[in-house]
């Protein structure tokens, strides 16, 4: 993919993302957000990460979020004692849910507007940890430019963790008549195209914004990850749901599908 | 539909730190060992009083605890359901079970605590010295403890550079300097990733001066070759893989502190 492409995705994806961003604030969910952010010890983050975070030592670390949306993880982060938290995102409509929800929070944290394959470079080499949630590698194009662009910012020995949305599940559609019946290739090339605004619960109207979803199989993230010096120290594959309630009907298989995923690798 | 992802909310309460209840047991003076490896043990009472504790019951204590980025605590047992602890870089120590929760070492000098959450899942360990001074430690994920280990211990292979690498890193970082990337040098996908980080490269680059030396360190586990160039303000530590076809298909840099 040249780099055109990419800039072109990537500023339509951010114009999607925008777009959708008034939707959020009408939702129950940003409502309890609000009315939560404000306790020290807040977190979204489900067991799964949690624990994984706690395992790999996050207190008294530097930490980076890459698409941190509207903040949440990063003061749940915050709230596991890390010394200093920052996250990233290209949306400067979802960075001022961010910065709004954070003004209720004990905690300070440092949100910078940035496109993730065009970073600052006064954020190189600056984290012990970087952190990458459900819902962030589908929407890059390019996942050897993305992590290159990611191992940058982490510190040499420095530790990524990854919480996604399992590629084996892009095969499937919870909505079809058949939620249970693969509708997609494993190996589609081809992004998935919407026009839809871009929310978390059921389905919005079209809004005139186009985004784009990317399939990367798990043999993509290995390559790109070693292709940007990063080394695989866990992987772990889970078979509950971290994505929309539609997703709900996957759960409790007796032939289950992997549904997530936790990774870690250490910056060489 | 795909693109967002469902908010799952768990607003959860701060997890206090909970000590397990100590459980009566029966006194008795045990036998002690000095350290797992060590196959004359000899037999020596203690005055503290150690309770029966199932082997078992250890399973849940055993792993890693971490001190800091490089230090770490191994709560183990061995084949004869002895337990023992061991800090980074020193010889395992046997403890005796005081209670549940609570072990000590044979000469009584260090005590060692183990913590659990509400919900009874082993969170802490607390080492308190024989200076009364007390090092608590986090449990870890194994992972954690054998990656610092192998960062700590790394040694790079003595083998030999691979054909051209020292030659494609110096016309790389004369292209740099120059302002315009050897592209053609590039396998495309690494070309792409060079593109699209050109401009915050090229200010790190600029940032540290003029280039000044290049030092092959040696072969990396990953197959690449480790080269650390030196600029006038700073250092950068380069990783190239062997070229393919004349073409760099890997390469990847970290900052030096």
């Amino acid at each position: 993919m040249t780099k055109v492409l990419i800039q072109s995705v990537v500023a339509s994806n951010r114009e999607a993302w925008n777009a959708s961003a008034a939707l959020h604030k009408t939702t129950d969910s940003w409502t309890t957000l609000l009315a939560s952010a404000n306790r020290r010890d807040f977190t979204c983050l489900d067991a799964t990460i949690t624990g994984l975070l706690v395992s790999i030592g996050v207190a008294g670390k530097t930490v980076i979020q890459l698409g941190c949306n509207n903040g949440r993880e990063c003061l749940s982060v915050a709230g596991l004692g890390a010394s200093r938290v920052v996250g990233v995102d290209q949306s400067a409509e979802f960075l001022a849910q961010a910065q709004e929800l954070s003004a209720t929070s004990p905690h300070r944290i440092e949100f910078i507007e940035a496109d993730i394959y065009a970073m600052p470079e006064s954020l190189y080499a600056e984290f012990d940890l970087a952190l990458i949630t459900i819902g962030v590698l589908n929407w890059m194009p390019d996942l050897s430019a993305f992590f290159s662009c990611v191992a940058t910012t982490i510190r040499k020995s420095g530790t990524l963790v990854i919480y996604e949305t399992h590629p084996f599940l892009e095969m499937f559609l919870p909505e079809s008549a058949d939620p249970l019946r693969p509708a997609e290739s494993y190996f589609r090339a081809e992004p998935f195209v919407d026009d839809r605004a871009i929310v978390y619960e059921g389905n919005a109207p079209p809004n005139g914004s186009r985004h784009y979803w990317f399939v990367h199989r798990l043999s993509d993230i290995f390559t790109a990850l070693i292709e940007s010096g990063l080394q695989i120290t866990h992987f772990k594959e889970y078979a509950h749901s971290n994505r929309e309630e539609t997703y709900a009907v996957y759960e409790g298989q007796s032939a289950q599908l992997p549904m997530c995923y936790t990774l870690a690798a250490t910056k060489r | 539909m795909r693109g967002g992802y469902y908010l799952r909310l768990a607003i959860l309460l701060s997890a206090s730190s909970t000590i397990f209840g100590i459980r009566a047991g029966r006194s008795h003076a045990q036998a002690v060992t000095s350290s797992p490896t060590d196959s004359a043990a000899r037999e020596q009472p203690t005055s503290l009083t150690e309770i029966p504790f199932e082997p078992r019951s250890f399973e849940r204590y055993a792993g890693y605890y971490q001190f800091s980025a490089s230090e770490f605590l191994h709560a183990f047992m061995d084949a004869d359901g002895h337990y023992f602890y061991q800090l980074t870089g020193q010889r395992p120590v046997r403890v005796y079970a005081r209670s549940e929760t609570t072990f000590f070492t044979e000469n009584e000098a260090e005590q060692l605590r183990f913590e659990s959450d509400s919900q009874g899942n082993v969170m802490s360990t607390v080492l308190q010295q024989n200076d009364g001074t007390e090092r608590a430690a986090t449990k870890v994920d194994k992972s954690i403890a054998i990656s610092a280990e192998s960062a700590r211990n790394r040694t790079l292979s003595d083998r030999p550079a691979s054909p051209g690498t020292e030659e494609s890193l110096r016309r790389y970082i004369y292209s740099l300097e120059r302002g315009h990337p050897n592209y053609e040098e590039m396998s495309p996908k690494l070309a792409t990733v060079v593109e699209i980080q050109l401009r915050q490269i090229m200010r790190l680059i600029a940032g540290l001066g003029d280039f000044k030396s290049l030092t092959y360190e040696g072969g990396d586990s990953d197959g690449t070759d480790v080269y650390v160039a030196t600029f006038a303000d700073g250092q950068l530590e380069w990783h190239i893989a062997p070229l393919d076809g004349g073409k760099v298909v890997r390469r990847y840099f970290s900052t030096l502190p």
